[in-house]
């Protein structure tokens, strides 16, 4: 655990003292931010955070994505890789430690656009639990990306084939849904399984399902082990 | 070269080509395996042939073993070989874990509507209705976003057929743009967007109503568990479903049925009262003959005042009993028959255009009907419940130059001292609410003909429709299950001008500014 934290301290200076992190927050923070002011603009708004959670779900994506590209690209290119691979450290220790700090500037974003229920407390009466839910929903989906972006950095060690592998494989995720629409029997079920939305919907209204817990934790695993995977394959390679 | 050095380079030569051609096999066969397991498993129709090309593709895997043996051995003793094998199949098997798991999870979800109001909480009837399901039901909602009043309404839809998908794999919903997809709208019979459909594979259901308690009624209705039933009454001479004569009501019986109901007769002597009072959706007297005994006028009068719905077809020459029992509702039968001269072939038979028929659920869509021989109903006071006058609505009337002719003998000539000029009306819809607490109404059609609905004259004009859409207003209210409604829980924002102004500016401003200027800071002293 101590390798994990010490991975986790040492990739949260690199993002702390690195533009990456601010501006990528800014821009999350601000396009929340106005998604949220335009959702209270209408003739009857409601006090939910339902307009900007909805759509920062895909942004969390894309921000996912480019958070994690130079993680292991990054290590590959200049070579510091091999250095990381043949200290005491274990291939899953570097996976999750990076992992871990990913995450964490994740939700210290969200932290931030914890500003915008607290506006609604302020000025309204909503409904606290599919706030909660709704935040659970970007912290999932999040940790998903994350794992997507980590496994996309490990194949290659140019950033931006991965950021561009990663967002294929999000954007992949995002259209079975769609894709399900014109299909039918097992394969539509199982393309709307595999879809994010359709498991990001109900915990945006309120509902607390197992199925899309399960369904993120999974995606997650999946990607990290293959990840670790990839790692470990460099040595035999 | 010798020769035998030349025979051992070119069987050596050969080898290689072979074990070349074997794993080519092999791979051919792999990809041929993973092809036929995806038909297998999602193309149904092609099951048989992702058999067949799973044993050609096994064929080929076993040729390349044949062929490549040596190939693969030295592969997999290589350490790359084994490493690679080692991590593919861990990597199949956390997938296949995965699977196995997410599978499981899927058939047992715990899922809990975390909302104030538990807006999402299927009542326990519907979790009952659905439960039962037991063959595939599908449920189109049709919408359009050209329209966005009916934004509200779609979500609110969306939201509930989810909830009903949950809870029973049977069911399945789609959110069809009817603009975009008309050809399914048509294929079940939709014309407004904001109609949600039902469908089995022979029933097709249509609500308008965004609500638990129509959903489950249709649902009840499209799968058979709970089908409205519309009683025709029998002994005093009415026209009967089981006539297929030319004055037999079969047409009439098939339409419904069409239209999802089950129909059947009641014999107020014979039946049990409480087939009537529980189990008739909408009562049908059509054409009586002969009077009702005391005993039957009760149980119809009580059969009415518990929020009952009858549809009254009544000929020239109706029994009083009859007669009297429709001025209970404050509908009065007038004594003669209309005249229509402008139908001149059949001046007995008047015919109604559209232009004649008053705005109503009833008639809106409805062309042309025709009435042979038809009496003239008025909106009359009810001594006991005077009110009721005010729930009377005429629905069809004759043509202005018609007349109700009131003398039996002579000449049929309109006589200005005796005959009631037109138009005549000669169809009343009657909606009486029989308790204000639950909202329930009693609701009586009456039609002064019972022609126009026989086998006869049944698929001319509107005359169908008139007599369906009658069945299907009289029927709407009467849900086949009791939900009650849910408190929203739309919690209004108000904002004043200042406020949202200071919201836009400190979320879409401040927040990255401050962000940046951290960023910022943190340059700054790390420079």
């Amino acid at each position: 655990m101590r390798n994990i934290w010490a991975i986790t301290y040492k990739e949260l200076n690199t993002y702390l003292s690195s533009p990456i992190a601010y501006v990528l927050a800014a821009v999350f923070i601000g396009l929340a931010g106005l998604l949220f002011s335009l959702s209270l603009g209408g003739s009857f708004p409601e006090a939910t955070v339902r307009g900007f959670v909805g759509p920062g779900v895909v942004l969390l994506l894309v921000v996912g994505s480019l958070l994690t590209m130079r993680l292991l690209a990054e290590e590959q290119k200049l070579g510091t890789l091999e250095l990381l691979l043949t200290s005491p450290i274990i291939d899953a220790q570097v996976v999750l430690g990076k992992f871990l700090a990913s995450f964490l500037i994740i939700v210290g974003m969200l932290v931030l656009s914890l500003y915008f229920p607290i506006l609604l407390f302020v000025f309204g009466d909503p409904d606290p639990m599919p706030i909660v839910t709704g935040y659970l929903a970007m912290v999932v989906v999040g940790m998903t990306a994350l794992a997507i972006g980590i496994f996309s950095s490990s194949l290659t060690s140019n950033q931006i084939v991965a950021v561009v592998i990663s967002l294929g494989i999000n954007f992949i995720l995002v259209i079975t849904d769609i894709a399900s629409r014109y299909t039918s029997g097992l394969l539509a079920d199982v393309l709307r399984y595999v879809s994010v939305s359709a498991h990001t919907s109900d915990l945006l209204l309120g509902i607390l399902d197992s199925r899309h817990i399960l369904y993120f934790l999974s995606i997650t695993v999946f990607f990290l082990f293959v990840t670790v995977r990839m790692l470990e394959s460099r040595r035999w390679r | 070269m010798d020769r035998g050095q030349n025979l051992r380079q070119n069987i050596a030569g050969q080898r290689t080509l072979l074990e070349d051609l074997g794993l080519a096999a092999g791979a051919v066969g792999i990809l041929g395996e993973i092809g036929a397991g995806l038909l297998y498993l999602f193309v149904e129709p092609l099951q048989t042939w992702a058999i067949r090309l799973s044993l050609v593709a096994m064929l080929l895997i076993a040729i390349s073993i044949g062929l490549s043996w040596r190939a693969l051995l030295s592969f997999l003793r290589a350490r790359q070989g084994r490493y690679g094998l080692n991590t593919a199949v861990m990597i199949s098997a956390l997938l296949a874990i995965i699977i196995v798991v997410n599978v499981i999870g899927v058939n047992n979800p715990i899922r809990s509507d975390l909302t104030a109001t538990r807006q999402f909480t299927l009542a326990p009837q519907t979790e009952a209705v659905l439960n039962q399901l037991e063959k595939p039901v599908e449920a189109f909602a049709f919408f359009t976003p050209r329209m966005p009043q009916l934004a509200q309404s779609q979500q609110e839809a969306v939201n509930l057929l989810r909830e009903y998908s949950v809870t029973n794999r049977n069911f399945s919903y789609e959110l069809v743009d009817i603009d975009q997809r008309p050809s399914i709208a048509i294929q079940y019979g939709v014309t407004e967007p904001g109609t949600v459909a039902f469908a089995t594979e022979d029933r097709t259901q249509l609500t308008s109503e965004v609500s638990e308690r129509s959903f489950t009624t249709a649902l009840l209705q499209v799968s058979g568990q709970g089908l409205k039933t519309v009683c025709f009454l029998e002994g005093h001479g009415e026209r009967t479903i089981y006539d297929p004569s030319g004055t037999g009501f079969s047409e009439a019986s098939l339409g419904l049925e069409r239209d999802n109901y089950l129909v059947r007769h009641f014999n107020s002597v014979t039946d049990a009262p409480e087939d009537l009072l529980q189990r008739c959706t909408v009562l049908v007297i059509a054409g009586p003959q002969q009077d009702l005994t005391e005993d039957e006028l009760g149980l119809l009068n009580e059969y009415l005042v518990q929020s009952g719905k009858a549809f009254f077809l009544l000929d020239p020459g109706a029994p009083p009993t009859f007669k009297y029992l429709l001025l209970q509702w404050g509908v009065g039968v007038l004594p003669g028959f209309i005249v229509d001269p402008d139908n001149r072939s059949d001046p007995l038979t008047p015919i109604v255009s559209q232009d004649l028929m008053a705005p109503s659920p009833i008639t809106d869509v409805l062309d042309t009907a025709f009435f042979p021989e038809a009496v003239s109903l008025r909106s009359m006071v009810n001594p006991d419940n005077p009110g009721l006058i005010e729930s009377v609505f005429p629905i069809v009337a004759s043509g202005a130059r018609s007349w109700l002719e009131t003398s039996e003998e002579g000449d049929i000539t309109f006589d200005e001292s005796q005959d009631l000029p037109g138009p005549v009306p000669m169809g009343m819809m009657v909606e009486s609410i029989v308790d204000p607490e639950s909202g329930t109404v009693t609701r009586v059609v009456a039609i002064g003909d019972s022609d126009f609905a026989r086998n006869d004259f049944f698929l001319g004009r509107s005359n169908a429709d008139l007599f369906l859409n009658s069945v299907n207003w009289l029927s709407d209210q009467e849900f086949l299950i009791s939900v009650r409604p849910k408190a929203s829980n739309f919690r209004i924002l108000l904002l004043s001008d200042l406020q949202w102004r200071f919201i836009l500016i400190s979320s879409v401003g401040l927040l990255p500014i401050l962000i940046i200027s951290l960023g910022g800071i943190t340059w700054w002293l790390r420079r």
